[in-house]
């Protein structure tokens, strides 16, 4: 099968999708610019570029999303023009979109047959399961068989909320590959996972993509794009500005081909101090993370702190100067501990000592008062208010101090006090921002509008949860630059990271959490982005619940699983 | 880019937003609708007026003009009151039980029993706010679906009118100088109209302007991220609630007073008005969101089709199926914008 393979590939074939000039034009912008590419059968094709560039609208072009303007699409050597998403799943089109579509309170197996011949409320049981949502007999079986490609037996009927993101992931890729698709295009479908749980995905995924369908693989991280991509293509402004073979390209060059020359020379430099593992060279602009660390005074101290069940004895000090890492996979309590010092989570044992004095956080409103600042993870969900301004998205913790007689908003003064910190923050366009709904930003200025929120308040405690998600390489700098710039005027800050690589540039000690506690701390020399992975696979290959995925060909278990050996 | 105006910025950062996730559909189309949709429920009321006026005689005299303007004016607190839940992702189906129990509760009080006219007003908006503090208790800090709490406060309100006025009619004893100054006009404006525009304009001040209503706002916008961000949310739509019952209770004394005479279930009929109106409201003006003004809009459109309709000859029944077909109306054409907008 193998070896097949690669003869096919000497040979002249034809490409599953050949894209031929494709153009589509929204008012004001030329979303795609005559974009032609190919993908070979059983190709694994990395789609790159950063956000704006046009992978989203070409991909929406390819899954019948939208419509080009002109261009041509082959499938298969026949031209065609999808008319709905239907029409070119029908066709052998499949995406698995970057939001996990999930649902939560059906089993494994009934998220699976979504979108197959199902039948409605199915009497019957299955070993000892209720089955509301039952599939013909025929869909059954491809459920089964699919399950068993991608080591998910044990979980067909474990209710899908109670499964980790990476098994959540491989329902949804399962559910596509079930259409029996030609072409398949994941988007971003690590966003949420810490590195080992890639690893697993990838280990799953690769061998089964290529022989059943060929890859469009969209990612901002570049290191998975060249682990997995045979060949990777680079969008930019709407154009294919580089096609490169995987094998010979390296990490800077693709952040440079990415990137490009619109960005500042500042950034890279940054970028070109980065050698291929993430790791930054002495010297570099960004390396003044080895500056000592422990700097100056604690500004926050947890002993033993407990908020049960997800927050299990957690000690920790924090220093004024200080970017202390949070790492571990998710659901390890990363986001707990940082929801129990933002006052959201009920301590129920163990204390907070805030400068000093021991500190109740009973709510967000006490850890604001204390000092605090909280920049959720998800932002769009948790921390932004898409219709409102940029300046009443800032203002919304501080209005008492905007109010004037009667309880109403002083505008000018509020319109005032944030657009010098958007200034500060260098957000763009920084014309008329204020005013501006923060729908209308790139992901890295919503972020810095959410940093400016609690700049206003002068917070001193930063709590960053996962702080460049979805934000695309250059912003991603400029985040790391203000967080940088936050504890050199002596804030202390926290950040929480899937990406050990983060954590590696921007943090001088590193805890591993793992069930809730610390359960290893690396400083100095040893907070580099190799170490930490190492230490979160180390505890992954501790714990045998991860094991079902790793075992590829294992006997299927009967009977049901327990539930935990799932989670 | 230069930016006059906070108008335009808007318009502008509509369009970037469309370039920075460069995921519009048919921003062409979209950009159209857009620009029409908040004119949807003007051209519709221009179209009635213009039909009315030449279908019926005497639509657009004065004396009828300045009918339909008082008959909108109690109705228009009520809905502006019911436009703050709704801002907030919420809504209150037991404003029409809340104001006939004002409006049986004060008459009672001042023609039953003869207590003082300021007495029994304050006794009533105590009553009132206690009613909407109670929902928005359940509501807000209980945590009960509002469809159902508030369904549950009507009901025992409804049964409230009946015990408070003993299901006797209440007529007569009426204080004379409320009754004349709400019949009353000021030149050629109803004193009632008045009432309401001042309440509209308060509404708006508290909505657009102070500092609770940016809290109302970030509550309806992402209450996660609201309770993220230090805003009590829960204090701000109990909050709401009471707002809301404090204006349907105002409705319900200034209607006695208007009627001078009270019975239970025969009071304001505004539940779905207030909803249609407020409905209408969200396809006017600001496209998608409840706004005060929009509100009033929707109130005017339903009671110039009411009296439309009268003029028209047509039976009474038809304004109940005019206004259960506007509503759907507005409904299916504020969703199939959003449509046309995301997909």
């Amino acid at each position: 099968m193998t070896s097949d393979r690669v003869e096919d590939r000497r040979r002249p074939v034809v490409p599953v999708l050949d894209v031929r000039e494709l153009s589509k034009r929204y008012p004001g912008t030329l979303a795609l610019d005559r974009v032609s590419l190919h993908v070979a059968p059983n190709e694994i094709l990395g789609l790159a570029g950063h956000n704006g560039a046009g992978k989203s609208t070409l991909t929406r072009m390819l899954t019948g999303a939208g419509r080009p303007d002109s261009g041509d699409m082959l499938l298969d050597g026949q031209s065609i023009r999808f008319r709905s998403p239907d029409d070119a799943i029908t066709h052998g089109v499949a995406q698995v979109p970057q939001p996990l579509m999930i649902i939560p309170n059906l089993t494994g197996r009934e998220n699976l047959l979504l979108g197959m011949h199902t039948r409605l409320f199915r009497p019957g049981r299955e070993n000892g399961e209720q089955l509301w949502f039952g599939g013909s007999k025929s869909a059954v079986a491809a459920v089964e068989l699919m399950a068993e490609h991608l080591h998910l037996t044990k979980i067909l009927n474990v209710k899908v909320g109670r499964l980790r993101p990476v098994t959540q992931r491989l329902i949804m890729i399962g559910r596509a590959l079930l259409r029996n698709p030609r072409l398949i295009i994941l988007d971003e479908p690590t966003a949420n996972l810490a590195t080992p749980e890639v690893e697993l995905l990838f280990s799953i995924i690769r061998p089964l993509a290529r022989d059943r369908a060929s890859v469009i693989y969209v990612t901002h991280r570049l290191d998975e794009m060249l682990d997995l991509c045979d060949r990777v293509i680079v969008m930019r402004q709407g154009r294919v500005i580089a096609e490169k073979d995987a094998r010979i390209l390296d990490k800077k060059e693709l952040s440079g081909l990415i990137t490009g020359a619109d960005l500042s020379s500042k950034i890279k430099t940054l970028v070109a101090d980065v050698d291929i593992h993430g790791q930054v060279h002495a010297g570099g602009p960004s390396a003044d993370r080895s500056k000592t660390p422990h700097a100056g005074e604690e500004v926050l101290c947890c002993e033993d702190l407990c908020a049960l069940p997800r927050t299990r004895g957690v000690d920790l000090r924090l220093h004024r100067g200080e970017v202390l890492g949070i790492a571990g996979r998710d659901g390890s309590g990363r986001t707990s501990l940082l929801r129990t010092l933002w006052g959201d989570r009920q301590v129920t044992s163990g204390r907070i000592v805030v400068r000093g004095v021991p500190t109740r956080l009973a709510s967000p409103r006490d850890a604001i008062k204390a000092g605090f600042a909280y920049l959720p993870e998800e932002r769009a969900a948790n921390a932004v208010f898409p219709l409102a301004s940029v300046a009443a998205n800032a203002t919304l913790p501080w209005l008492s101090r905007f109010a004037g007689p009667g309880g109403l908003m002083r505008a000018r003064e509020e319109i005032s006090s944030v657009s010098t910190l958007l200034k500060r923050l260098d957000v763009r366009p920084l014309k008329g921002a204020a005013y501006a709904r923060i729908g209308a930003f790139s992901g890295g200025n919503q972020q810095k509008v959410v940093i400016a929120r609690w700049l206003l308040g002068g917070a001193d405690i930063f709590l960053f949860d996962e702080p460049t998600q979805g934000i695309d390489v250059g912003a991603r700098e400029q985040v790391y630059e203000v967080i940088r710039e936050l504890a050199s005027d002596g804030a202390g800050i926290i950040v929480v990271s899937s990406e050990a690589e983060e954590l590696a540039r921007l943090c001088s000690t590193v805890h591993l959490m793992r069930d809730g506690a610390v359960v290893q701390t690396l400083a100095g020399d040893d907070v580099t982005e190799s170490a930490i992975s190492l230490a979160i696979v180390a505890g992954e290959i501790e714990i045998p619940a991860a094991e079902p995925w790793v075992g590829a060909g294992r006997a299927r278990v009967s009977g049901r699983s327990p539930p935990d050996a799932a989670i | 880019m230069t930016i006059p105006s906070e108008r335009t910025t808007l318009a502008s950062a509509q369009t970037r937003m469309a370039d920075a996730s460069s995921a519009p559909s048919d921003k062409a189309r979209r950009t159209a609708l857009e620009m029409i949709a908040p004119l949807g429920v003007p051209i519709m009321t221009l179209g009635m007026v213009v039909y009315f006026g030449f279908a019926t005689t005497g639509f657009l005299s004065i004396g009828n003009i300045t009918d339909v303007c008082a008959n909108s004016a109690l109705p228009v607190i009520v809905a502006v009151g019911l436009t703050i839940p709704l801002v907030m992702g919420e809504f209150d189906l037991s404003i029409s039980a809340l104001a006939g129990l004002a409006t049986v509760l004060y008459a009672q009080l001042v023609a039953k029993e003869g207590v003082d006219p300021a007495i029994a007003i304050l006794v009533t908006l105590a009553a009132s706010l206690a009613a909407g503090a109670f929902n928005g208790f359940m509501i807000a800090y209980v945590g009960l679906p509002a469809l159902v709490a508030t369904i549950a406060m009507s009901s025992f309100l409804v049964g409230m009118q009946f015990y408070v006025s003993g299901s006797v009619q209440i007529y007569g004893g009426f204080p004379e100088t409320l009754v004349a100054f709400s019949r009353s006009n000021i030149g050629p404006v109803p004193t009632l109209v008045i009432v309401a525009a001042i309440i509209v304009l308060g509404a708006w001040v508290l909505l657009e302007k102070s500092v609770f209503g940016r809290q109302v706002k970030a509550v309806g916008g992402n209450a996660e991220a609201a309770r993220l961000a230090g805003v009590d949310v829960r204090r701000t739509r109990a909050l709401g609630f009471i707002l809301c019952t404090f204006a349907a209770s105002i409705a319900g004394i200034l209607f006695a007073n208007k009627q001078a005479v009270a019975y239970p279930l025969a009071g304001l009929d505004v539940l779905l008005p207030s909803f249609t109106a407020a409905f209408i409201g969200a396809a006017t003006f600001r496209f998608g969101e409840f706004n005060i003004f929009g509100t009033v809009v929707g109130v005017l459109v339903t009671q110039i089709a009411a009296n439309g309709l009268i003029l028209l000859g047509v039976p009474n029944y038809t304004t109940y199926v005019f206004q259960g077909v506007i509503l759907l109306v507005a409904l299916i054409f504020a969703r199939v914008v959003a449509l046309r907008g995301t997909n």
